[in-house]
């Protein structure tokens, strides 16, 4: 991703050929574009054929004071909500540290522009956010990642989640704990 | 000051011999964006015509930028940027030429945003107006719409007919618009994915009759596609706002249009199993909406 990270070589690429499905080609900058006011770029655009219209998947980075924050991938072909995408999305960089406690996020105007979705989207999406503790909004103001974030607690209730979808996965094909066990430890090596 | 509706419609209807608009009621929140879906002659483009004071209803009240259509039209149009399939420019003409004049006629019109248009369209000023393809007509058509920075944007069929590329241009520079709160836009699609991904409310317009117009999360929250695998002679329990149900041995599809954890829950029985609990795209909702009212009147 590093090649893409400085605004400045981001040059506009002939468009993918419809049914071009590949992730990683899709990330060499389509069609970048500076925006003036938070620095968000597309990098790339997937078009795959749908059963009646070809539908779109689009990458995108988000850059903030120049530096890489985070990315987001939407899909309309997606099982999740348009919003819940973006729920999920800023929750991981939260987790991840990718956006700090206590810093600014683009305006709900801002994001649905960028992202291009609808302004409905985002506002349903920072509300959820606000729900969950993750976000703070003042009205007229803006959004801000929460400050008081138990960010331990999060990631170890995140890491849980994905543990125990794999303990699930695991007993349904009927691999022994210590199987298991094993196999986390040799990732963990690598 | 801020008017809170930029369009209202309160039981506008029309007559003509093979169609008819049906006391349509209307209401586009200033700073949104309005997504209005319908077949081929279904009333879009009536009801759009009317908005912009070409077509007079026969009756109802027609609100625009505060004016009253068609009476106020001149005052409302200042405000408004429209684009439709039939518009048409000079075709010996090129696209400068078509600049200065509306350069000439409006004070609002803004040069290097216009630059900034034709750039990223990919057209070229000097362009004759018969050399160009359909895309960039419409394109053409969107520059001069937006360059003059209108409060109100109409837009009939925007990205018809155009190539993905094009159509993706088109839906960005639409999304662009909304960072400003005071703008709001309405256009017309049969590609119900550009509404789905845009719009902010959605209309549903059938037979010159509007269905429903809705906020579009809430829309896309209410709708699901439930498929139930059951014993033969399962007696099916009341699923509120059921709108399609289909038995195909002991497979049974059902949609409703009030889903809520109730719903699973409520078909819980030990002769059913859950199979499936499926989001709907709009353009599904629409179908099963437009079949269901076809059913209903017969």
């Amino acid at each position: 991703m590093n090649d893409i990270c400085n605004p400045d070589a981001l040059e506009r690429l002939p468009p993918p050929d419809i049914g071009q499905t590949e992730c990683h080609d899709a990330l060499k900058c389509l069609s970048c574009k500076a925006r003036d006011k938070t620095g968000l770029y597309m990098v790339g655009q997937i078009i795959t054929r749908g059963e009646l219209t070809p539908s779109v998947l689009t990458v995108y980075t988000v850059y903030m004071n120049g530096d890489f924050n985070w990315k987001f991938v939407l899909s309309q072909t997606d099982e999740r909500a348009m919003y819940q995408q973006i729920v999920d999305h800023i929750h991981q960089h939260v987790i991840l540290g990718d956006l700090a406690e206590g810093s600014k996020l683009p305006s709900m105007r801002e994001l649905a522009s960028m992202l291009k979705v609808s302004l409905i989207t985002i506002k349903r999406a920072y509300l959820e956010l606000e729900r969950a503790g993750t976000i703070v909004t003042q009205h007229g103001k803006g959004s801000w990642v929460a400050g008081d974030l138990d960010l331990g607690r999060l990631r170890q209730e995140e890491l849980e989640t994905q543990v125990k979808f794999v303990a699930e996965l695991a007993t349904e094909m009927k691999i022994s704990a210590v199987e298991l066990t094993a196999m986390i430890e040799k990732h963990l090596k690598d | 000051m801020a008017i809170e509706n930029a369009i209202e419609c309160a039981q506008v209807s029309k007559q003509y011999s093979n169609f008819h608009l049906d006391h349509l009621d209307l209401n586009v929140p200033t700073g949104s964006i309005m997504g209005f879906v319908g077949p081929n002659g279904a009333g879009k483009s009536t009801t759009l015509r009317i908005i912009m004071g070409l077509v007079h209803q026969d009756s109802g009240e027609v609100t625009v930028l505060g004016n009253v259509m068609p009476d106020q039209q001149i005052a409302a149009k200042w405000g408004i940027g429209y684009v439709s399939e039939d518009m048409r420019l000079y075709p010996g003409q090129d696209i400068a030429f078509h600049m200065s004049f509306l350069r000439s006629v409006y004070p609002t019109w803004d040069d290097t945003y216009a630059a900034i248009l034709l750039k990223r369209f990919g057209l070229v000023a000097e362009q004759k107006i018969k050399g160009l393809s359909h895309g960039q007509r419409v394109k053409a058509c969107l520059l001069m719409a937006l360059a003059r920075h209108p409060r109100l944007l109409i837009l009939d069929e925007p990205t018809t007919g155009l190539d993905p590329l094009a159509r993706q241009e088109i839906l960005e520079e639409m999304s662009a618009v909304i960072v400003e709160e005071d703008r709001t836009i309405l256009f017309s699609s049969h590609n119900t994915q550009d509404i789905e991904q845009l719009s902010d409310q959605i209309a549903f317009i059938h037979d010159g009759s509007l269905l429903f117009t809705r906020d579009k999360e809430d829309l896309l929250d209410a709708w699901r596609r439930i498929r139930l695998q059951t014993a033969e002679n399962f007696d099916m329990p009341n699923v509120p706002g059921l709108v399609d149900l289909q038995r195909n041995g002991r497979v049974t599809t059902l949609v409703t249009n009030q889903y809520s954890q109730d719903v699973e829950s409520g078909l819980k029985h030990e002769s059913a199993t859950l199979l499936a609990v499926e989001r709907m795209t709009v353009e599904e909702i629409f179908l099963t909406s437009v079949m269901a009212k076809k059913e209903l009147a017969q």
